[in-house]
């Protein structure tokens, strides 16, 4: 009972820092605003061509917005020794590192899915599928965080590790992004969850939830080495 | 079960450096060891390798009191990082860390009075001086009480003021039954009943 307190104080904790701690969660959800947004100008006003690569483009954005916001996940926590107190809390680091990911999913990645209507109108993208699309996002985005974080705890506290974090998390990222876009299209234009892709979809979030935290942790215990 | 801390030929290595050997020391409930040292001499090393963060090259480090179910250490550490979040207010990060350690309903105003920043619990955290900083770290130790504290330059930037304050921490531990390690240029305030010299050694 006291770990499940424990676990949720994280969470909120690092929902919150992403916000007000300077945790520059709101990058994310400007970089996944302004290239929606901005897909129209840049494609062209055809409604049709629209409806057919929006839900693509805002997987391209989301995948991308997720990309950005990898480099926060451990660093500040290592640079100012939160993360020693953690890993001595008596709480495994595995929970530690699952609970972090689910506050920046939080902060960094609920945003996202929030204001995807109102891109989802922009790209041409029916009214009808916009609930199917929003809980496409959901579940796609929690299981790019959660796959990120292995590459963002290996590249923690290695100096200018963004970089290194979205070279290795690019092809961990290929899967979701096929599996997602495929599912989003295919809501888009028939109007249901997506079908196989969309199983496809939350299995591979399934798995991220369950394998990246132990990668994870162990990463971060080279750092903590 | 009483506190006690015991190492036994203790090595350390880091990377292919060898930062010293053959290092022995025991120290049971009440006592406060102090570790000397120069720069570079594994002072910071040795605390995290007791904690368990870093690996040990040899010899034996045992702690008790242990309980055979939980992974917890008897411990409480306090590097020469704070783990201070600068978007939080001093009492609200004070009990994140209660609550983390299993301790959720620890006196939290009472702890920041004894470290006598009780006037700064609604201050965001990024307000605070490095001494304050190091004040609200030191308060962790109080609200997550553990019978072993290891301490990495507790004093550094404390004002004379803190270290009278970090003394009477110290002595309240120690008179409970606490032990003390402490990696310290200075003498440790209030006094230490064992110093080791890790310079001294091969």
């Amino acid at each position: 009972m006291s770990l499940l307190h424990a676990l949720l104080a994280i969470v909120l904790r690092d929902a919150k820092l992403g916000w007000v701690g300077g945790g520059g969660a709101a990058l994310p959800a400007a970089f996944f605003a302004g290239a929606s947004a901005l897909a129209p100008f840049a494609l062209g006003p055809d409604p049709q061509l629209l409806t057919k690569i929006g839900p693509g483009f805002l997987w391209l954005a989301l995948a991308l917005s997720a990309l950005v916001s990898l480099e926060r996940l451990f660093q500040g926590d290592l640079e100012d020794g939160t993360l020693d107190q953690l890993a001595l809390s008596g709480i495994p680091l595995t929970l530690v590192v699952a609970a972090k990911v689910l506050g920046q999913w939080l902060a960094a990645g609920a945003p996202l899915v929030i204001i995807s209507p109102i891109l989802a109108l922009l790209l041409q993208i029916p009214p009808h599928a916009i609930p199917a699309l929003m809980l496409n996002l959901a579940l796609g985005g929690l299981g790019l965080f959660f796959i990120g974080s292995i590459p963002a705890a290996l590249a923690a506290g290695v100096r200018r590790g963004g970089l290194l974090a979205a070279l290795l998390a690019l092809p961990l990222y290929a899967p979701p992004v096929i599996f997602g876009a495929a599912a989003a299209s295919a809501a888009a234009s028939l109007g249901d969850f997506g079908g196989q892709p969309f199983l496809l979809l939350c299995a591979f979030t399934l798995a991220a939830l369950a394998t990246a935290p132990p990668a994870a942790a162990a990463g971060l215990r080279l750092h903590l080495s | 079960m009483t506190a006690s801390v015991s190492l036994k030929d203790v090595s350390l290595q880091r990377g292919n450096r060898l930062l010293f050997e053959g290092l022995s020391f025991d120290a049971k409930e009440g006592e406060a060891v102090e570790l000397r040292g120069a720069n570079g001499s594994g002072k910071s090393s040795l605390l995290r390798a007791i904690v368990g963060l870093l690996p040990i090259a040899s010899g034996a480090i045992t702690l008790s009191p242990r309980s055979v179910d939980d992974d917890r250490l008897p411990t409480a550490y306090l590097g020469h990082l704070d783990a201070v979040k600068n978007g939080e207010t001093v009492s609200a990060q004070l009990q994140f860390w209660a609550t983390v350690s299993g301790t959720p309903g620890a006196n939290i105003a009472e702890a920041l009075d004894r470290l006598g920043i009780g006037g700064l619990a609604n201050l965001p955290s990024s307000m605070l001086s490095a001494g304050q900083k190091r004040r609200l770290a030191l308060a962790r130790l109080l609200v997550a009480p553990q019978p072993i504290w290891l301490l990495d330059e507790p004093a550094a930037p404390l004002d004379a003021n803190g270290r009278d304050v970090l003394a009477g921490l110290i002595a309240s531990h120690r008179r409970a039954g606490g032990i003390v390690i402490a990696a310290i240029h200075d003498p440790l305030p209030g006094g230490a009943s064992q110093t080791v010299d890790l310079s001294a050694l091969p």
